[in-house]
């Protein structure tokens, strides 16, 4: 396994180049360009902002709700597009994947960079609110960690998927599906204790197998201050054994990708 | 005593193919061992499914062989396929950066040759527009540049040539010439052209049904491959043959050249008449079907010389019933002595319903084309071509 993420680093000149076409080919012949990575953060908050916090009042622990539900949105956003993109990498390849040997490994991973650009500009409108509500400190650093562990976690699932969707098509159809599912489970328009309320306590780690439950409520526990539940450390190592197991499936199919797809 | 730029050693390569409800499997390459000599330009040659391209594929490391393994000997780069990766939302210029690091090229390594690929592309004008509006010649030239000027030991080639006008493949043959002289660079090459592989190639392998068939200097196996080929096409009546393309809705049931004068054996002469019989046959008898026929003629050595076409001409032939014969005359045959197969191909509203590569084999006798008394047998049989020639006052 070791040999093949080796054999990526060498190559890093083309995942970055595969970054490069992927991000300019995104906005190709959109009318308003890469003001899409501005909007497209702005627009979602706003659509949580009338939906939880207007029509369904949900708390937020005396939080202010726009930074509340952005600091985990950014996060959210940031996962499901790396599930998604790099779900569908092999599939979207295989006339390159046929013809021409290259590190497979590098496609996944350069959607997971050029997703890179909305977390980013969502960091800097969070910065801005934070700011606003006066509520900013130290613990906004943090994101980073955050953000690695989303990168994995997201790479992992999207590795695993991508390596079935080799055999299984069907895959490609049941994404969305769980995803939305996903998003329900994951405190990212509320809180998990809104969440763990509603089941018995004895249950409340399996909320935290979802890696993206910790991740959000580490952030948030250390941007607005709260109580760090230790559940969070599992949700993070959730994240790293889906992300292990899936580059080791990855690496078996890689082998046959060109033989099946 | 030359040392190997690829050593392959007992390479299979087996596939699994479902056929009806079982699995079968297929044996794509059996036992392969070859040594490739470095500094060498190989020629890889075999009819349709004989596993030339599997070979490049497992060379290349695209996929892996079911036993056996390959040494390679260097850095090793392939070009399969004209264009793969090109993005055609990008400019001529970001696809040159984006093919070049996915033929595992540096970026100053790209930088370093970038205005000699341009140039050599014939492109500058359009560098900057997207690929996805460039003519499809355009494309290859600017696919096929970036590839001859990677700096790689060993270069695969699969069929390459076979796009991009004639003028371009003399300049890739040039290159491709010239890399292996000066660079001592090693290149195993696919091709289907035998002249194109016996100007190029030093050796040539011939694979038959996944089997080296045999190794030797490029104008012995070509030949041999050629009138293996011959009597392949004349083993079995074309209605029963299996080396066929297209939908198979309708197909060539029969088909054959000949003198229409049978006093001469029925054997063509230069210059006499001919007549092409053919009868296709129809699976689904009830519908009339409009005919669009193509007769394409090839000299001996794959080279396209002509094309006989009803549409060309401008004649409407309708196929109705089970099965029909026609027929194509042509008043004086203007090929001159020697070997010579046509492509026979069969097209309903412009789909590709029966195709058949070398469809039938003739030969041409010598004759007098010009009737002028004043003819000879020439090496490499042309066409004749009528003509008229005075002196001015």
């Amino acid at each position: 396994m070791w040999e093949n993420l080796k054999e990526v680093i060498e190559q890093r000149q083309l995942m970055l180049t595969f970054a490069a076409r992927d991000y300019k080919v995104r906005y190709a012949q959109t009318f308003i360009g890469y003001w899409w990575s501005l909007i497209q953060p702005i627009a979602s908050v706003a659509v949580l902002f009338v939906v939880f916090q207007k029509l369904v009042k949900v708390p937020t622990e005396g939080v202010p709700y726009l930074p509340f539900a952005l600091s985990g949105l950014i996060l959210w956003n940031y996962f499901n597009y790396v599930i998604t993109q790099s779900a569908a990498s092999l599939i979207n390849n295989q006339g390159m994947i046929r013809k021409i040997y290259f590190p497979k490994l590098t496609l996944p991973l350069s959607r997971a960079i050029v997703g890179l650009v909305e977390p980013l500009v969502g960091f800097v409108l969070l910065i801005a609110l934070l700011l606003y509500y006066e509520v900013f400190g130290i613990g906004i650093l943090f994101f980073l960690i955050a953000l690695a562990g989303t990168a994995i976690s997201a790479l992992g699932i999207g590795l695993w998927t991508a390596a079935l969707s080799i055999r299984y098509r069907d895959m490609q159809q049941i994404l969305p599906f769980v995803l939305q599912f996903i998003f329900f489970l994951t405190p990212v328009a509320y809180s998990a204790d809104l969440l763990s309320g509603i089941i018995p306590s004895q249950w409340d780690f399996v909320l935290y197998l979802n890696p993206m439950t910790g991740i959000i409520e580490s952030f948030r526990a250390i941007l607005f201050g709260g109580d760090f539940n230790p559940l969070i450390l599992m949700s993070y190592a959730a994240g790293l054994v889906l992300f292990v197991s899936g580059l080791a499936l990855f690496q078996k199919m890689e082998m046959k990708i060109a033989d099946i797809v | 005593m030359s040392t190997s730029a690829i050593s392959i050693q007992n390479i299979s390569k087996e596939y699994l193919i479902q056929k009806g409800k079982n699995k079968e499997v297929f044996k794509a390459l059996e036992n392969i061992n070859l040594e490739i000599e470095e500094g060498k330009v190989t020629g890889l040659i075999g009819a349709n499914g004989a596993g030339k391209s599997t070979l490049l594929k497992i060379l290349s490391r695209i996929t892996q062989p079911s036993s056996g393994h390959a040494h390679i000997n260097g850095r090793l780069a392939s070009l399969l396929e004209v264009g793969t990766g090109f993005h055609p939302e990008l400019s001529g210029r970001e696809n040159i950066f984006l093919n070049g690091a996915l033929l595992g090229m540096k970026k100053p390594e790209i930088k370093a040759q970038f205005d000699e690929i341009v140039d050599f592309s014939g492109v500058e004008a359009f560098l900057d527009t997207p690929v996805k509006h460039y003519s499809s010649g355009m494309y290859v030239r600017l696919a096929f540049s970036v590839a001859a000027h990677l700096q790689s030991e060993i270069l695969l080639i699969d069929e390459v040539l076979a796009v991009g006008d004639a003028e371009f493949q003399r300049k890739c043959i040039a290159k491709m010439d010239e890399a292996t002289h000066q660079q001592n660079r090693t290149v195993l090459f696919v091709s289907h052209n035998m002249s194109v592989a016996r100007s190029l190639c030093e050796q040539i392998i011939f694979l038959e049904k996944g089997k080296v068939k045999t190794i030797g200097d490029a104008k012995s196996v070509t030949d041999q491959y050629m009138r293996e080929m011959t009597e392949t096409a004349n083993a079995l009546p074309i209605g029963q043959r299996k080396d066929r393309k297209g939908s198979g809705e309708l197909k060539f049931s029969q088909l054959e050249i000949s003198h229409p004068n049978s006093k001469n054996g029925s054997l063509l002469i230069s210059g006499e008449p001919a007549v092409i019989n053919f009868s296709i046959k129809s699976l689904k008898p009830s519908a009339t079907h409009d005919l669009d026929l193509e007769l394409n003629i090839f000299n001996a050595s794959g080279n396209f010389l002509s094309s006989l076409s009803n549409k060309f001409v401008g004649t409407s032939l309708k196929l109705e019933g089970e099965e029909q014969s026609f027929e194509c005359t042509i008043n004086k045959l203007p090929l001159m002595a020697g070997s010579y197969y046509l492509r026979a191909k069969l097209m309903i509203n412009g789909f590709p319903v029966d195709l058949i590569d070398r469809a039938l084999n003739f030969e041409v006798l010598l004759g007098d084309y010009y009737g002028s008394g004043n003819f000879k047998q020439k090496a490499t049989p042309g066409i004749y071509i009528d003509q008229n020639w005075k002196s001015k006052p």
